[in-house]
């Protein structure tokens, strides 16, 4: 709890003068967003009240008859489902990988530097590279994946990776996961710092097995940071359109909903209608935000009485 | 309860030699301070009795066992950390008893151990606290109370007052003598504070760029030290050293003579009595603490010199004192407060005593 301060002393940090400053030094910030985010939002959010069409002409107001026809849609509800199941997935897995990475790196071994910047690289690796190289990589027929995998008997034929709707899903969680995991394990690394000095050692003389160790004391004392990353990665992973788009295009079995409306949008030329779709996922994702950041500020009052 | 000897560690990191050769055996139950300058080896020492860290060459032997090469668990050491190393996310007790619920003793059987300890250390009522809520003297209670429930064979301390201030220093060194006195365990106490050494221990080892300098009990370093380097390590003020001239020596007697002219005589130490009187020439000075010397009323007068500095301390009074001839100022202790002025002459008397002479920075000749 903060102290009451006698007036005198607060007096001076609560005066307009600074917090004019501060609005002048946020301003260009501020101007930069609006340019950049909030007009294109606005935009966005009015075409999907009307039924205007991407290549232009005279549209007129439907009011909320997109939303309507949105949430009757199997194949917007089948883009949804894909999107929860895609980020869910790929971030506990991301998670999970990336916790046993940053154990590793954490431990003092030779070399561990130059293993540290090599981890990097996947994630430094602009996306759509990176998809169009895994694409490769799994083509069916010159893929090196298929090639591999005939060549140590694990299948009898060439599978295809990125077309064969039983195997999408898995290929495109696949390559996020190469991805990601290094983001996910470098702030894990961070968090592992929280560990104090001595208390591994302190551990080793009391005989407490590593795992429990890990348990008991490690994932305790990073949850708190390891819950923000979380989030981080599964509000990202709602929104992913880059890597799904370039691995498997238009395939329904993974199409998230940024790929619905994408296609909805630029392929039937529906701008209404997908604008609508992309508002929706926008109020879904502010809505995950909010809801954390709730979630994060009552427990922070909580801890602090 | 257990000793612990050390047999011939030898420890370097890469090509940095940590500790060369060292052999030191400590009784059951016995308090050894093992005191030293920053990278001096000493914490490795201790590491490396705690099984934390491997020896190169030699043998760690607790309780007439071989341990070099068991897990730290195996060894029924427990050890207290300068950082403390309480689990930050856990109650005192929680802390103190995490330890405990490895060793699968029954809840009763913990609780009992923790409040044993928690009443010894005074903290039964910071049980539901966690390291946050405490202060520093708080904590390190904890600390210890973590590694006395354990009942060890052996207590490892790695400067665990260090990072108290100076007032909770002088009352845990108090409760460490307390708490030693009632378990009786043998303790292997680091630190760089020579203050902590010679008030907790039974014996110090005096350790330097990895080898130990001298072993024995506080008060036989502090009068007779084998060395420049042990002498001006341990005491406080710091022992005055006084470059002295060969005047004679003969019958196992030296004696120097001192800047003013006074001479001194002493008898030199067996060991190093056939030593030819040339090496003994090279490099020969006295050793002399502050404590010992004394401002002469128109007495024997060794040395002259005109104060330079009075330091008042309240229970005694530090005068610094330039001496022609002399490159250092000669520090005095007197009792109490005085009526010295700084510009004013002193004569000063050496007791032949309370000196030591080294010849090239190894002691050959005690007073005392």
């Amino acid at each position: 709890m903060r102290a009451a301060l006698p007036n005198g002393l607060r007096a001076p940090v609560r005066t307009s003068r600074p917090a004019t400053a501060a609005w002048l030094f946020l301003a260009p910030a501020l101007l930069a967003l609006a340019i950049a985010g909030g007009w294109p939002l606005v935009r966005t959010v009015w075409f999907s009240l009307t039924d205007a069409q991407l290549a232009g002409g005279p549209f007129s107001f439907v009011r909320l008859e997109n939303y309507r026809w949105l949430l009757t849609d199997p194949d917007w509800w089948r883009a949804l489902r894909n999107t929860l199941v895609f980020a869910t997935v790929s971030v506990a897995l991301e998670t999970a990988l990336g916790i046993l990475l940053a154990l590793v790196l954490d431990a003092g071994f030779r070399g561990r530097s130059l293993v540290r910047a090599a981890v990097i690289l996947p994630w430094a690796i602009p996306t759509v590279v990176s998809a169009k190289i895994w694409a490769w990589m799994l083509h069916d027929q010159f893929g090196i994946v298929n090639r591999l995998l005939l060549a140590v008997g694990a299948i009898e034929r060439p599978l295809a990776w990125t077309a064969d709707p039983a195997l999408a899903m898995a290929a495109v969680i696949a390559v996020d996961v190469w991805k990601t995991t290094p983001f996910m394990a470098l702030l894990t690394l961070a968090a592992l710092q929280l560990v104090p000095t001595h208390c591994h050692e302190a551990a080793r003389l009391d005989g407490i097995h590593p795992v429990r160790f890990f348990f008991k004391v490690t994932l305790p004392l990073i949850a708190p940071a390891l819950a923000a990353a979380m989030l981080f990665r599964f509000l990202d992973a709602l929104r992913v359109f880059d890597l799904i788009y370039v691995l498997t295009s238009n395939s329904r079995s993974t199409a998230t909903i940024a790929v619905y409306a994408r296609q909805q949008m630029v392929e039937f030329q529906d701008l209404g209608y997908g604008s609508a779709a992309a508002s929706l996922l926008f109020v879904m994702v502010t809505g995950a935000t909010v809801l954390y950041l709730a979630a994060t500020r009552s427990r922070a009052q909580e801890s602090e009485t | 309860m257990s000793s612990v000897a050390l047999v011939e560690i030898a420890k370097s990191f890469g090509r940095q030699p940590a500790l060369v050769g060292i052999d030191l055996e400590i009784a059951d139950g016995e308090f050894m301070v093992v005191v030293g300058p920053s990278g001096c080896g000493k914490s490795t020492l201790l590491r490396i009795v705690a099984g934390l860290a491997q020896p190169d060459r030699g043998d760690v032997v607790i309780g007439g066992e071989r341990v070099t090469h068991w897990p730290p668990a195996r060894r029924g050491v427990a050890m207290v950390f300068q950082s403390y190393a309480l689990y930050p996310h856990m109650t005192a007790f929680d802390n103190m008893s995490f330890g405990l619920e490895q060793a699968r003793a029954s809840r009763a059987e913990i609780d009992r151990k923790v409040r044993w300890a928690a009443d010894i250390l005074r903290i039964s009522h910071l049980l539901e606290r966690k390291p946050r809520e405490l202060s520093g003297g708080e904590r390190q209670r904890v600390a210890i109370g973590r590694a006395i429930t354990r009942e060890p064979g052996v207590f490892l301390l790695d400067e665990p007052l260090s990072n108290l201030d100076a007032g909770l220093r002088g009352h845990m060194r108090a409760e460490l003598i307390e708490l030693h006195r009632r378990l009786k365990v043998t303790t292997i106490h680091v630190t760089h504070d020579q203050v902590e050494a010679m008030t907790l221990a039974d014996r110090i080892a005096v350790m330097r760029e990895g080898r130990i300098e001298q072993v024995g009990p506080p008060l036989s370093l502090y009068r007779r030290p084998v060395n420049r380097f042990v002498g001006s390590f341990i005491g406080a003020p710091q022992m005055n050293f006084i470059a002295v001239e060969l005047r004679g020596y003969a019958d196992g007697v030296l004696v120097v003579g001192l800047p003013g002219g006074a001479e001194l005589r002493m008898p030199i130490e067996p060991e190093h009595r056939f030593a030819p009187a040339a090496s003994v020439e090279a490099g020969l000075e006295i050793g002399v603490r502050p404590e010992h010397l004394i401002a002469s009323n128109g007495g024997k007068a060794d040395l002259a010199g005109r104060i330079r500095l009075v330091e008042h301390l309240g229970s005694a009074t530090l005068l610094h004192v330039r001496c022609p001839g002399i490159e250092a100022d000669v520090r005095i202790q007197l009792p109490g407060i005085v009526s010295w002025q700084a510009g004013q002459e002193i004569a000063i008397e050496v007791p032949a005593a309370q000196c030591t002479i080294f010849a090239a920075g190894v002691a050959i000749a005690h007073g005392g």
